[in-house]
């Protein structure tokens, strides 16, 4: 049994202490200007947020603690997969859901759910590893790639997005192996498989076992890296409906992101107890939320992540509209800009 | 709209030639606007271009100043770890491609002073910086120097990177946009250009209908009613809606139409007085004629028979004259019948060839008068045929006697056949002499009534000229035609053909032929 208590702080602990100084004092974080004291309470008490399989949405599951200071105190987690995220929308189960940039997007132009990207989440978590016989991305011509157990899944589409930036044509210079991630990691462990893309902690637990390498780290390399990796949408008749009760939520998780930054290991132990991942993936988990650089997302700018992912996929033809077009239609940046001056953001 | 459109083109109460200017003008002002459509689109498509070419030169210029940036920070990164003052001097000498950098982001985005401002703002930050830490280094601070650039430099180089990336997104989101706006404006443009020809074409054709039905129509109804005027047929009147010249040529046709109708019906009416008038005299002179004739007979026959021999060659001048007086009046009775359509067939079927010999037999005096050879010829299966004996009759002995009169010592020809043309079975009968012959002018008034062929021929050889206009006339009633063939000097060939079933049906089929030799030409 893994010992709760890491770098000095217990989930236990953590929410005790906030309940009795507040999670900022607590964490050593500097109080922000124009705090939610000031502002009129929250529209509604209750949050539903989507819940899914990446570890590396930890801020959404850390962020708890704030979001009752704020006010929320009916907070719930509906699990649900990314290819589920329309149905949850349209059938009014979820207020906010986190999720990958380019995926968020293909599934806003192909299935137009009630759904805005509201802000940034994180940066970088997708890691690309590559067997021994493969040492750039243009080698994958023609190699067998694990990327994801279905088209058109998280993996696939930023995996397409990766190849079509080097010049390959994800859909005929490139063979898929549409099989689960078991079955994938032990092809590629076999060597029937050249290369594996996949979240947290997945590629890290590979790695670790001195299996590949690392081939695009979207935590280092660039132009991933200079983008969020994932995103906060907001179902759009909530955000419509209460925009108070989204800032406040949209506030308490993007400071979630500076608690993992800061602590990385609680923020493993919550991810855990709220089943994300099991026990017996603690290390790989802790490294990958180490490895994330969740202290960044000041500096990054949600609207040019989109504009990003927008001409890449449009390269590919994942999207019809162009980047404003996408930008007008399917993102509300309304909350983020009110936030940018209590955060102090420049960009 | 087939009818609606003509006829208000019609009714337009303009001239012809104003109309005919319109539709021109009309269809030169489309040409002119779809010119002017298609400048437009083409200068939009330029415009586009050019946005789009402008929109390159950003992104080039924002990527240059993202590769200097990363350039001056390998020199500081160099210049740290090999602190030699050349090296400091290249870093710092390389402080000034980013000046030129900015003079050019400052000429790329001269619209977009903010964001100019916000990456300028950032890159003093950094030549600040950079300067700070190769003076550190210089001065061997190197703790200070390395502290200061990786707390500050890198973070801040980290940024600028960002905002270039930022700015060369936006630039490439613009110009998606710009593709995406020239292929809808391509897309638009295709089906205005696309309409505009369509609409074009259709117009031209519309009003090209329109106009040339509106004066074609009635130009063609008055030459219709032109052909029934010429026809004999005043009945009908011509209606043009024109509001025209076409309009007023029609009316004046109608009034003409009508002044013709009433002059045609004084001309019947004074035809049909004539043709009476000529019947009663007719009818009122052969009576006294047939008891001249006859009484001159009985006194030629009592002065034999008292022996007064003296009398008898005046009586039979006396009868001689009144027998041609009355051919003559038989004659006239006969044309003025036909003038006036009296004439009736009364078909029967017949020997042809025992009508042949009874004609020859009738002419033989006339062969002896002037010493002349009749020759005969014909198939013995000639048959017979369906039609009014009494003019066929008429017909052959009028040819047959013509050639006696104007033959003398020569030799006159008959020839009957049997012919098929066309399905249809005819009898020929030719007549050949090897008379005085015809000259053209003689043969160009050979039919007309009272026309022999000079004043003195007529005194010369007698007759009143109603023979052949007679002849002709029951041919063509009988729906025969007659020909003729003379040469002046040599003789004359009359060639008639009858249908073998005779009907009522009228054909002006005569035609006139001159040849070399009317032996040859039979």
């Amino acid at each position: 049994m893994r010992n709760n208590k890491s770098d000095g702080w217990s989930r236990r602990e953590f929410i005790g202490g906030l309940a009795l100084t507040g999670t900022a004092a607590i964490l050593g974080l500097q109080p922000e200007p124009g705090m939610a004291a000031v502002e009129p309470p929250p529209e509604t008490t209750r949050l539903r947020i989507r819940k899914g399989d990446p570890a590396c949405w930890a801020p959404i599951y850390v962020a708890e603690p704030l979001l009752r200071e704020e006010g929320f105190t009916d907070i719930q987690y509906v699990s649900g997969l990314t290819a589920d995220e329309a149905k949850l929308s349209r059938e009014g189960a979820i207020d906010l859901s986190p999720s990958f940039s380019a995926v968020a997007m293909f599934n806003l132009e192909q299935q137009q759910p009630p759904l805005k990207i509201i802000s940034g989440l994180h940066v970088g978590c997708y890691a690309l590893v590559g067997s021994e016989r493969i040492h750039s991305v243009r080698d994958l011509k023609g190699k067998t790639v694990w990327a994801g157990a279905f088209k058109n899944g998280g993996p696939h589409i930023f995996f397409s997005t990766i190849v079509a930036y080097v010049g390959l044509d994800p859909r005929t210079d490139i063979q898929y192996s549409w099989v689960n991630k078991d079955e994938a990691m032990r092809l590629f462990r076999e060597g029937k498989i050249d290369a594996f893309i996949s979240f947290p902690p997945w590629p890290h637990e590979l790695i670790e076992q001195g299996i590949g390498h690392l081939l695009i780290d979207t935590n280092i390399d660039k132009p991933w890296s200079q983008y969020f990796c994932c995103t906060v949408s907001g179902q759009s008749y909530f955000i419509k409906k209460n925009p108070i009760a989204t800032k406040r939520a949209l506030r308490a998780i993007l400071k979630a992101n500076d608690i993992v930054a800061r602590n990385p290991e609680l923020a493993t132990r919550i991810v855990i107890e709220k089943k994300v991942r099991n026990e017996s993936e603690y290390k790989s988990v802790l490294r990958a939320l180490k490895d994330i650089p969740y202290s960044k997302w000041r500096a990054y700018n949600p609207e040019d992540t989109v504009r990003f992912y927008a001409l890449r996929m449009r390269d590919i033809g994942m999207i019809e509209s162009n980047p404003q077009q996408f930008i007008n239609q399917h993102t509300d940046w309304r909350f983020m800009n009110e936030l940018k001056k209590e955060f102090g953001i420049t960009w | 709209m087939k009818d609606w459109l003509p006829r208000l083109v019609a009714r337009a109460p303009f001239t012809v030639h104003t109309k005919l200017i319109g539709a021109f003008f009309a269809i030169v002002a489309l040409l002119i606007i779809f010119g002017v459509v298609v400048i437009q689109v083409l200068g939009g498509i330029n415009r586009r271009s050019e946005d789009l070419g402008s929109l390159r030169r950003k992104v080039a210029a924002f990527r240059q100043l993202q590769h200097d940036t990363t350039a001056q920070l390998y020199s500081v990164s160099t210049a740290l770890l090999s602190p030699e003052e050349r090296m400091l001097e290249n870093a710092l000498r390389q402080l000034n491609q980013f000046r030129y950098d900015l003079d050019r982001l400052q000429f790329v985005t001269r619209n977009e002073a903010e964001l100019f401002n916000k990456i300028r703002e950032e890159h003093e930050q950094l030549i600040q910086l950079i300067t700070t830490v190769l003076e550190l280094t210089r001065e061997q601070a190197f703790t200070r120097a390395k502290e200061l650039r990786l707390t500050k430099m890198a973070p801040l180089a980290d940024s600028l990177e960002r905002l270039t990336n930022e700015m060369v997104n936006r630039a490439e989101a613009d110009m998606e946009a710009k593709i995406d706006e020239s292929n809808q404006a391509y897309m638009t443009s295709r089906w205005v250009v696309i309409g505009f020809a369509i609409g074009s074409i259709g117009l031209a054709i519309l009003l090209g209908y329109a106009v040339s039905t509106s004066l074609m129509g009635p130009v063609m109804l008055m030459d219709n009613q032109l052909r029934q005027i010429a026809s004999g047929d005043f009945s009908k009147r011509v209606d043009v809606p024109n509001r025209d010249e076409l309009g007023t040529l029609a009316d004046n046709l109608n009034r003409m139409n009508d002044e013709l109708r009433g002059l045609y019906q004084q001309i019947e009416t004074a035809s049909r007085h004539k043709s009476d008038f000529l019947a009663s005299m007719s009818h009122e002179l052969r009576t006294p004629l047939n008891a001249i004739i006859g009484y001159s007979e009985m006194l030629a026959e009592e002065a034999e028979e008292r022996g007064q021999k003296s009398f008898i060659p005046d009586l039979q001048k006396i009868r001689a004259s009144g027998k041609h007086l009355l051919a003559l009046i038989n004659d006239i009775l006969d044309l003025s019948k036909i003038e006036a359509g009296k004439i009736e067939l009364s078909p029967e079927t017949f020997n042809i060839t025992g009508l042949i010999e009874e004609v020859a037999s009738m002419v033989q005096p006339l062969i002896e008068k002037n010493s002349n050879v009749l020759t005969i010829n014909h198939p013995d299966d000639l048959g017979s045929m369906y039609a009014d004996i009494t003019k066929v009759r008429q017909i052959l002995f009028n040819l047959l006697s013509n050639a006696c009169k104007f033959t003398e010592l020569g030799t006159i020809t008959l020839d009957a056949a049997r012919e098929k043309t066309e399905g249809f079975e005819r009898l020929s009968l030719s007549v050949r002499d090897t008379g005085i012959g015809m000259t053209d002018e003689q043969i160009a008034r050979m039919f007309q009534p009272f026309s022999q062929a000079d004043i003195q021929t007529a005194r010369k050889y007698g007759g009143t000229g109603l023979g052949l206009a007679i002849t002709k006339k029951f041919c063509e009633i009988m729906g025969g035609e007659i020909r003729v063939a003379s040469e002046f000097g040599r003789g004359t060939i009359f060639t008639v053909k009858l249908p073998l079933s005779a009907s009522n049906s009228k054909a002006d089929t005569t035609s006139l032929t001159r040849t070399g030799d009317p032996s040859k030409s039979a």
